[in-house]
């Protein structure tokens, strides 16, 4: 195979990845499989098996193929070139070469859970878990080697410095191998309260200290003003330290970059660089006409969006005419760029709908609402409209994306928060002892929610010398801890190795990342990055999961307090509880001081499987299809905690006994998924036609109100009504022709 | 002004402005319907 040709293929490969959904993949393999000569499964076949395992199933057959027709000088090209998604296709030995270029942790794992040798995949894991539960105790040799490092003349570390490094310590036993002690000079003095966490990662320590004066005051400034205002840092400051580095800014800091700002001069540059350089602020003049410049620019995109004079604006002459326009009036109402909008509208904009209104978060949800209205519209003149009103509703230049999503994280928590499960008297089963401490135990039942945390997943068989220790080890780095939300119908969860941490009553603000699926969080970075991030409320998270969700919180509150479990969750699988897994739940639970809390797993599902029959008696007593629906909603859920139980074939013979005809298939997941967040973006569009039925309904109500009250009334009073029936008659059919026009104009 | 109060304030002004586009977004699709009637209305007449 020539290089030009396994070019096409590689560029296909990208292709295939970045399909929207199933079936355009399946469309784009056909035509890989076209150019690599490989067999081609008829496409109808892959689109009905609405089983997304098969397809994953001859991906991996295709990229084998492709393995044996690559020259042995190409090898080597191949796999460097391919994109990160394809590693778990190809061949176990590949597959750990290529493990190097994989910087994220999780998705490390995840690839070494697909090699297929087992004695291969176990030594790996091992190997990447190594250390990670090691006993934190803080033995005589690294006291030592704390009391050297402080003693190196190197450092020349002061005596109030020397303390620091040691109250330090204390918080984080991993300190000496990232700290930077030249984070420790004076002048950083205003980052004292933050060194706990930026001491934890070498490289923003390092992006710090490489500030220069001015640099430096710009971004403590702006900091200290956005902490005060805001509470939250982290996200501000990875922002603006990331801008300072950006080419965008290049121009306004070199400008800057040997002259004394005042204080309000810092704060405007500040102010600049907490945002997209959007209308390219060059210099420090700039910055202080920036409210100008931007209604001018503003202005000039309303008028006339495709004026010469906006060549100067790369970042908006990029932008489609009606993107321009959105982005006028996005900057005008809230002082934000378009790509904030989609960001937002991306991560929390799918399930809005379904959050319970409360005084504290409808200011956010309305906003999300809002930012649909103008995301979504075709309808210049509507863009208009808000723009010339913009005036008198205008943000004042205060937009703070990081307290917008503090709010809608936290109207999403309280989704979760008010449904999980609290042990309750009735529920005790038996009281044990472990260790000298007694420990209730309780049957969570058929009917619960939990929010748990397999701990040590990927370790197999590893007992912890202490599990309360081990969860509040003095470590910083990691700031984040997964969790799954479980619900009696959806019992997936990671591999539960060890025991299941559950939780009850999250404080606000510790909700971090959250998604329908493995989101490849790594927790461990100054900025915890995921992917696959949506917000869903705690219902819809049910129904959309795949494979298992991911709710990323916070260790700690905004008090610095330590998050500790509520419970030991013991999910029984078989008849007994007993087992490796059961011992080390007793142990933790002995020394947290906590209860046991059991899931019986077959107790839920014969539970769940007679709810979803009862669903299926009242579909055929009403025929509403509604409730056919739901219950294969419900099987659906069941069958992705539970496949072994709750298969394809079991749910085709519960319908089939109970006599229902057109059994509906199970929903596929993901591509119903992909219907939601479709949906919801064509939600405010599609609100502005349901309220112009709403007036056709109401004119129709009002028809036959008049023509009821007609039949009661006599001869003279009936010619007047008469008239009016006449009227609204007239009304009622000129509507429907409009509406019937409507729809002719939209088809053409 | 306290954090509380600063944060509040925002809420209050972010949600007064997302509230103003939504109505300006209900009464725009109400008047094109309307708009549409009068002209159909109109060409008809």
């Amino acid at each position: 195979m020539e290089r030009e040709k396994l070019d096409e293929i590689l560029t296909e490969l990208t292709n295939i990845s970045k399909a929207n959904d199933m079936q355009e993949g399946i469309q784009l393999f056909d035509k890989l499989c076209e150019l690599i000569g490989y067999p081609k499964i008829p496409l109808e076949d892959l689109i009905n098996s609405d089983n997304q395992d098969i397809f994953q199933q001859e991906l991996k057959k295709c990229i084998s193929f492709i393995e044996t027709k690559i020259k042995v000088e190409d090898v080597d090209y191949f796999y460097s070139h391919l994109d990160e998604e394809w590693i778990v296709f190809i061949r176990d030995d590949k597959k750990i070469e290529q493990l190097e270029r994989i910087t994220n942790e999780n998705y490390k794992v995840y690839v070494i859970g697909t090699i297929e040798d087992d004695g291969k995949r176990e030594a790996l894991l091992a190997e990447l878990t190594a250390g990670e539960h090691e006993p934190e105790e803080k033995t005589s040799e690294s006291k030592d080697t704390l009391q050297e490092v402080l003693e190196k003349n190197e450092y020349s570390l002061t005596d109030k410095q020397k303390a620091q490094v040691r109250n330090l310590y204390e918080k984080n036993n991993d300190l000496l191998e990232t700290i930077n002690f030249k984070i420790l000079d004076e002048k950083y003095a205003d980052l004292e309260d933050k060194l706990s966490i930026i001491t934890s990662y070498q490289d923003i320590q390092q992006q710090i200290i490489n500030l220069d004066d001015m640099q430096y005051k710009i971004f403590i400034t702006t900091l200290k003003e956005h902490e005060e205002r805001n509470g939250e840092w982290i996200n501000f400051a990875s922002k603006i330290i990331s801008n300072l580095y950006s080419r965008q800014y290049e121009a306004l800091l070199s400008d800057i970059k040997d002259k004394e700002l005042t204080k309000e001069e810092i704060r405007t540059v500040g102010n600049i660089l907490s945002k997209e350089n959007i209308f390219n602020i060059k210099n420090l003049e700039e910055a202080k006409r920036y409210e100008e410049i931007k209604n001018q620019v503003c202005e000039l995109i309303i008028k006339d969006s495709n004026s010469k004079k906006l060549e100067q604006y790369p970042n908006i002459m990029m932008l489609s005419d009606i993107s321009r326009k959105k982005l006028a009036v996005l900057q005008k109402v809230y002082g934000q760029t378009l790509e904030e909008a989609m960001y937002l509208l991306d991560i929390y904009g799918a399930d809005v709908d379904n959050l319970k209104i409360t005084d504290e978060n409808k200011s956010y949800i309305e906003y999300i609402k809002s930012l649909q209205i103008i995301e979504e519209t075709g309808d210049i003149e509507l863009l208009k409209k808000i723009y010339e009103k913009s005036e008198t509703i205008t943000l004042d230049n205060i937009y703070d994306v990081e307290m917008i999503e503090e709010g809608l994280k936290n109207a999403y928590l309280e989704t979760y928060n008010e449904k999980l499960y609290q042990p309750k008297e009735k529920d005790l089963l038996q009281t044990i002892e472990e260790n000298g401490q007694e420990i209730p135990i309780y049957d969570a039942g058929t009917e619960f929610s939990m929010s748990v945390s397999s701990i040590s997943a990927y370790v197999r068989e590893t007992e912890l010398d202490s599990y309360k220790e081990d969860w509040n080890r003095p470590k910083t780095a990691s700031q984040g801890f997964c969790t799954s939300y479980v619900r009696n119908d959806m019992l997936a969860t990671a591999t539960i190795s060890n025991v299941l941490y559950g939780f009850i009553n999250y404080d606000k603000g510790t909700l971090m990342k959250a998604g329908r699926e493995p989101l490849g969080s790594d927790a461990s970075k100054f900025k915890i990055e995921a992917n696959f991030v949506k917000f869903l409320s705690e219902d819809e998270m049910i129904n959309y999961t795949n494979q298992l969700n991911e709710l990323l919180f916070n260790r700690n509150n905004a008090k610095g307090e330590r998050k500790q479990p509520d419970y030991i969750v013991f999910i029984k699988e078989r008849q007994e509880v007993s087992g490796y897994v059961w011992e080390n739940t007793k142990k933790a639970a002995a020394e947290f001081g906590i209860p046991i809390v059991i899931i019986d797993k077959e107790k839920c599902a014969k539970s769940e499987e007679q709810k979803i029959s009862s669903m299926l008696d009242e579909f055929i007593k009403k025929g509403d299809n509604e409730l056919l629906q739901k219950a294969c909603q419900k099987f659906s859920n069941n069958k992705e905690g539970n496949s072994t139980y709750f298969t394809e074939e079991k749910w085709k013979t519960m319908c089939q006994e109970k006599g229902i005809e057109n059994i509906p298939s199970l929903p596929n997941r993901e591509e119903e998924f992909l219907k939601k967040c479709r949906r919801t973006r064509a939600h405010e569009k599609r609100k502005t036609e349901d309220e112009k039925q709403d007036s056709e309904e109401s004119e129709f109500i009002q028809y036959e109100e008049l023509k009821e009250n007609y039949e009661q009334t006599n001869q003279t009073e009936k010619e007047k009504a008469m008239a009016e029936l006449k009227k609204r008659a007239k009304l009622i059919i000129k509507m429907s022709q409009q509406e019937m026009e409507g729809q002719e104009d939209v088809s053409k | 002004m306290s954090q509380n109060k600063e944060k509040e304030e925002f809420k209050n002004r972010l949600g007064q402005v997302a509230k103003s586009i939504i109505e300006i977004a209900k009464e725009e699709g109400l008047s094109k319907s309307k708009c549409k009637t009068d002209e159909k209305g109109e060409k008809k007449g």
